[in-house]
């Protein structure tokens, strides 16, 4: 079957309602869309989130309009649900990010982890409308017309929401390797 | 991004170093055309050559947090509640549609418990001198409304809660025909 007679066999099986449906569907998208939930609300809520998301997406698959793909539907419910709920408990913080348990590798992994946990962190502190479109960006691998979609913006919106968000996480890597020195702080 | 910024003119492609950046970043996602005055620009600026350097290095500092599936099958879960959501009687606290007209009458006898209970703590306070602060007697009815939920709100909205939850059971069967369709 076609990606999109796939789609649309699923879409018209869970506009009726049908459980298998939502299985199907979440075994064939649930990851990626933990993948989303776990980036913009952080570990601990992505679980509990991704729940939510698929009981949504079949509550509300009657309201599926067509004109694009299931997957980019999927996303824009995802979406809409993580703003929503950082919205709700103000979670824009620094979310908490796990312990490294890479002390007993070597130097080289521990420098990867390190610099993925720093990442994350990085990530975690920007605005969620500008996390939004990293997520979807460079995590999830939508392009532009698909970010737009999910996030019922203008293409040039998309275009430089996105650099405002790339340029927010180099201003705040470079404050974080050189703010001391910005200071006027001995290295240590 | 430190590097710092030029307006545009003739000897950087007619760019300024603002929409050069933005347009390089469409451009790292296959979103821009790599055109003339792009290049003659990242030729000629070396602040925006490592711009773009910066936001391809971010992209691959990202790409290891792009897989990241759950650590359990979530999809147990997710059927259990799309099935509580469907059929309320199955969340095992009595409440399918025959015993709300009970739920309703015990909810009045709960209520007309509690008043007498509040009550009886009014007359001790008012007989022990007004112990306790204002703030504590006045807490007291604030306390009910919070542990009880909605049925328990006292006085005043009593009766039209009581009217509500009937007007529910008579009119539920419709509103969940059409959700269930
Ligand atoms: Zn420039």
């Amino acid at each position: 079957m076609e990606p999109q007679e796939q789609d649309d066999d699923l879409i018209a099986r869970l506009q009726a309602g049908d459980l298998g449906a939502l299985e199907s569907c979440y075994r064939l998208h649930g990851a990626r869309i933990h993948g989303l939930c776990r980036r913009m609300l952080g570990r601990d809520h992505a679980e509990d989130a991704v729940q939510e998301v698929f009981v949504k997406v079949i509550e509300r698959a009657a309201g599926f309009r067509g004109g694009s793909r299931l997957s980019t539907w999927l996303h824009q419910v995802a979406v809409n649900h993580c703003l929503k709920r950082l919205e709700r408990e103000r979670l824009r913080r620094t979310l908490e990010i796990p312990a490294s348990a890479a002390c007993r590798d070597g130097e080289e992994r521990l420098r990867a982890v390190d610099d993925r946990e720093q990442i994350e962190r990085a990530l975690s502190g920007l605005a969620p409308e500008q996390r939004a479109v990293i997520v979807l960006r460079e995590l999830q691998g939508l392009d532009y017309a698909e970010i737009a979609a999910v996030l019922e913006i203008p293409v040039g919106t998309v275009m430089s929401r996105l650099f405002r968000a790339r340029t927010r996480l180099l201003e705040q890597e470079r404050m974080r390797t050189e703010g001391p020195r910005a200071l006027g702080a001995l290295p240590t | 991004m430190n590097h710092e910024s030029s307006p545009a003119g003739p000897a950087n492609g007619g760019l300024s170093c603002a929409d050069a950046r933005l347009q390089a970043s469409a451009w790292l996602d296959g979103e821009w055309p790599s055109s003339d005055p792009l290049r003659e620009h990242l030729a000629a600026c070396e602040g925006c050559r490592a711009a773009v350097d910066g936001m391809r290095a971010l992209s691959a500092r990202l790409a290891p947090l792009r897989f990241d599936a759950p650590a359990r099958d979530l999809w147990p879960g997710i059927a259990a509640a799309v099935s509580r959501r469907r059929d309320p009687a199955s969340r095992g606290e009595g409440s399918s549609r025959r015993p709300l007209v009970l739920r309703a009458a015990a909810a009045l006898v709960g209520c007309a418990a509690t008043l007498g209970l509040l009550t009886a703590l009014e007359g001790r306070d008012r007989r022990a001198g007004g112990g306790g602060t204002q703030a504590e007697r006045t807490h007291w009815p604030a306390a009910l409304h919070d542990d009880g939920g909605g049925a328990y709100s006292l006085r005043a909205d009593f009766e039209g809660q009581l009217l509500a939850l009937l007007a529910r059971e008579n009119g539920g069967r419709q509103e969940d025909g059409s959700k269930e369709r």
